[in-house]
């Protein structure tokens, strides 16, 4: 009888101090722990946001836009981006998608998936301009620029209601294909012109509008305005300039990333011409 | 002492209480994002999105497991050419889930649940399509597949779950014929299947040649996916001609149709095909804007039935014809690109012409995609293994 009663005189004095030693702890901790925590939670929750939202990017790009069913070509071009992923040391497996479009495209998703266009396939001139384009793609998955594009993008604005927004789009299923600018949909040439930009808004709508009758309607709003949204200048330099690097230390010349340049300028005044010339 | 007893209970529990929110308190105020994240995803992709699978096996064999696959599941055959590794089949919707999250003030919205389980919200019908291919000593299967129902301007992507099914039902019926084989008989779940008739039994009353049968109030293809395409029927060929567009290609007949294959496989459905006559019937889509002036948000998806026709010309060149099929009548119709007028106007002609824009918006993404599937050999493949210093060389 004795005993138990000791055991629960000791366990009451136990859980009083260990009360009074939360309550100490509590005080001086609870505090400025917090904050700190939660910061961390939102940096791995806009982490893991940005990798599921790129899983639903490269699914729907997959299912909505028309691949080439060529073995051989993927398996040229799935050579080449191992050569130069191995070359820029990308801790994420990079994978090539061959899309049968005309745009002259190419972009790649923070989940290592990279989609390049038949028109930027025709666009280049041999395999040393193709390595410099796929190394400028492998350079954004290497830095993660996807994610650093959507913490940019929090914190232009209220960073909370954002987090929350991404957060409840993920949790809820709900993103689209549109989201290629967000998660690092990049497009080779630097200025649009008018009629090329036309060309992917609609490309835009198009996978878009395929998704879109699912979605909340302003979700598909934002995330359709945000997909013809680029990564910065400065991020766009520095993956010009790793591409370069990358496609040198892959024994290719890096002389063809100028070439490939001209070849964009020019594509893009054809399109200009042609856009003058239809009005 | 059992009040004292009573007490210090309480107390433990309170402290246990008080442990748990201050701890909750210093290590944030909510769940971990993976905990969010797995508890309310129940339909968002956990892995990558994948549609092909290599298999060691010829693609004779997997197509014919792939059609024993179907008929354990109960779907129907809408167009198949074992020939050239093409199987396209609806399926019931319970297997689907979308990749994108269905809208909840939908008319065909239930919130049912079973127990824990959700099943899938939706009725509705998935088309889906196989491709095969030999390569490696295997065969490479892919698989595309989409939800529909009456909501024309509906279509869902998979989050790669319908895709896994199949996959799986494959192997393991692969593996039972092999077994079966190794047995030296075929037993009834090993049995070797072969390729359906032109009118496959599951296609039912609507199959078969000759004029559509139109569905009367059809002023959209809504009806139709729900009622299987059964409604659409391979056209008379001479309809196809009067009426299609003509192009001329340089390749032989069966070079083009492995490359028309290769392309509409990935359409948003293959609603017929005549391996023979070499016909398809296709449904594929296009974004089209709704406001005059209006922001990139106010497109809208509609659909086009088109059907394609392709006939020898000589050993090196085809005829190729493509009509398209008017939802009101299925009955093969003139693409005709619409008018600098219409162009100006384009989403007032939207209202009352959107079908026949999207008819000829699809023919043209049609040939596009078919030119490069075709030719994509011829236009890069040299190319990309020339280096830059070969090509200098070259022009010096």
């Amino acid at each position: 009888m004795k005993i138990p009663y000791r055991k629960h005189s000791f366990s009451s004095r136990a859980v009083l101090s260990l009360l009074t030693v939360v309550a100490v702890l509590g005080s001086g901790c609870a505090g400025p722990a917090s904050p700190r925590v939660d910061r961390e939670t939102i940096l791995q929750a806009e982490e893991a946001a940005v990798i599921q939202l790129g899983l639903i990017e490269a699914a729907a790009h997959r299912q909505a836009a028309v691949s080439i069913v060529a073995p051989r070509l993927k398996e040229m071009l799935q050579e080449l981006v191992d050569e130069l992923a191995y070359v820029a040391d990308c801790p994420i497996p990079c994978r090539v998608r061959v899309v049968n479009s005309p745009v002259i495209h190419a972009f790649a998703l923070p989940t290592g998936d990279i989609f390049i266009y038949a028109g930027m396939l025709d666009l280049v001139e041999n395999r040393d301009q193709l390595a410099v384009v796929l190394g400028h793609e492998v350079a954004h998955i290497k830095h993660k620029d996807g994610l650093r594009k959507v913490r940019q993008m929090l914190n232009e604005q209220e960073k909370a209601a954002v987090t929350a927004a991404l957060l409840g789009a993920v949790v809820g299923g709900a993103a689209s294909g549109a989201l290629g600018g967000i998660l690092g949909g990049v497009v080779v040439d630097p200025l649009l012109t008018v009629a090329y930009h036309q060309y992917l808004v609609g490309i835009s709508c198009n996978v878009a509008a395929r998704l879109a009758a699912s979605l909340p309607q302003q979700l598909v709003l934002d995330l359709m305005r945000q997909s013809i949204g680029r990564y910065s200048q400065a991020t766009e330099l520095r993956a010009d300039r790793l591409s370069l690097e990358f496609a040198s230390a892959a024994g290719y010349d890096p002389e063809a990333g100028v070439e490939v340049m001209q070849l964009v300028e020019e594509a893009r005044d054809r399109a200009l011409n042609q856009q003058t010339g239809s009005r | 002492m059992c009040r004292e007893d009573d007490s210090t209970a309480v107390m433990c529990r309170a402290a246990l209480l008080l442990i748990v929110l201050w701890w909750s308190s210093v290590v944030g105020c909510g769940p971990k994002p993976s905990a969010l994240l797995k508890a309310g995803a129940t339909h968002v992709p956990a892995k990558p999105y994948e549609n092909r699978l290599f298999i060691k096996r010829s693609p004779e064999a997997v197509y014919s497991a792939l059609l024993a696959v179907l008929d354990e599941n109960a779907a129907m055959v809408s167009a198949a050419d074992a020939d050239r590794g093409l199987l396209a089949w609806c399926d019931r919707s319970g297997l689907f889930h979308p990749l994108t999250p269905d809208r909840p003030e939908s008319t065909t919205y239930t919130s049912r649940t079973l127990g824990s389980l959700e099943p899938s919200r939706f009725h509705g019908v998935v088309y889906a399509c196989a491709r095969l291919r030999a390569h490696s000593g295997g065969t490479v299967f892919r698989l595309h597949a989409t939800r529909r129902d009456e909501r024309p301007w509906i279509l869902a992507y998979s989050n790669g779950d319908y895709e896994r099914y199949i996959f799986r039902c494959l192997t393991a019926q692969l593996d039972r014929m092999r077994r079966s084989d190794g047995q030296g008989g075929a037993g009834s779940r090993g049995r070797h299947y072969t390729s359906p008739s032109q009118t496959t039994p599951l296609e039912g009353a609507t199959a078969g040649r000759g004029a559509a049968h139109p569905s009367g109030d059809a002023t959209d293809y809504g009806g139709l996916y729900l009622r299987h395409l059964g409604d659409v029927r391979i056209p008379p060929t001479d309809r196809i001609r009067e009426t299609g567009l003509h192009e001329v290609y340089p390749v032989a007949v069966d070079r083009f149709w492995s490359a028309c294959l290769d392309v509409v496989w990935q359409y948003d459905a293959v609603a017929k095909l005549d391996r023979a006559s070499r016909i398809v019937v296709f449904s594929h889509g296009t974004a089209l804007p709704t406001e005059a002036d209006s922001e990139a948000d106010a497109a809208r998806y509609c659909n086009a039935l088109l059907v394609v026709l392709a006939e020898s010309r000589g050993s090196s060149a085809t005829d190729v014809y493509l009509a398209w099929l008017p939802p009101d009548s299925l009955v093969p119709t003139a693409i005709e690109p619409p008018s600098e007028e219409m162009v100006k106007n384009i989403a007032e002609a939207v209202k009352t012409d959107a079908h026949r824009i999207t008819a000829a918006k699809v023919a043209g993404q049609f040939y596009g995609h078919l030119s490069t599937q075709l030719f994509w050999d011829e236009r890069w493949l040299e190319k990309l293994q020339r280096r830059r210093t070969e090509e200098a060389a070259v022009t010096r």
